[in-house]
């Protein structure tokens, strides 16, 4: 595994961790009944902004995780390869694709709005949990590429 | 745009030159292990750029590291 797919596994297994936290986190208040409250657009924003910091403290834990058990298993020392040609490529296409997804995702979510009965701030919460996944989903293609070589 | 295929000879040419390794090549022309398997694979075609620094650490003019056919299906030089 090269040092770059190496970035990518580590950036996929902890997009999906907080992910998944920040769906439990999100049904928490909306079963509760909080986001229909006066406090809402408070829960809303502070929300992001630990999902924020929690996204780089559990990016930073993990990627040190991966190091230690990298080195350890393999006996190679973590090189300090820069991106070459292709792995730009790699990142634009997955990119692309990503971009992509996130639009569909928030033109469906607008089209929910519009025509369903769902509040603001829950489509806040959803915008945000379909940008991780449209992050999600450009780490799987980056995978499959550098699998398949491009 | 019309599709081709480009094919290659730097596994070839890697064993007629010392039987370089993968490894030596990348770290000749600035890229990674993993890109220049891709190349030899016919998987991932080069830039022009990356194409001539290849033919230059062989000592060889480009047309013999990289050839080009219009012809859809055609087989890899060099299938790993």
């Amino acid at each position: 595994m090269s040092s770059q797919e190496k970035r990518v596994a580590v950036s996929l297994i902890s997009s999906l961790i907080v992910l998944a936290l920040y769906i439990y986190y999100g049904a928490g208040l909306h079963n509760s009944g909080a986001l229909d409250g006066p406090e809402a657009s408070h829960l809303v924003g502070r929300s992001a902004f630990i999902m924020i910091g929690a996204g780089i403290v559990v990016s930073i834990v993990i990627h040190i995780l991966f190091t230690i058990v990298h080195t350890v298993a393999t006996g190679e020392q973590a090189g300090e390869d820069s991106a070459d040609e292709r792995d730009k490529l790699i990142e634009l296409k997955a990119m692309q694709i990503a971009f992509v997804t996130f639009s569909f995702g928030f033109m469906a979510l607008l089209g929910v709005m519009a025509f369903g009965d769902i509040g603001p701030y829950l489509v806040t919460l959803l915008t945000i949990a379909c940008l991780y996944g449209a992050s999600i989903l450009s780490d799987c293609i980056k995978l499959v590429l550098y699998r398949r070589g491009f | 745009m019309k599709k081709g295929q480009i094919s290659n000879n730097v596994r070839r040419l890697r064993f007629e030159n010392h039987e370089m390794t993968q490894q030596q090549l990348a770290k000749a022309v600035g890229v990674s292990r993993q890109t220049i398997v891709a190349i030899e694979k016919c998987k991932y075609s080069p830039s022009l750029e990356l194409a001539f620094l290849i033919a230059h650490t062989f000592n060889t003019p480009l047309g013999d590291v990289f050839s080009f056919c219009m012809e859809k299906k055609v087989t890899c030089a060099n299938p790993s």
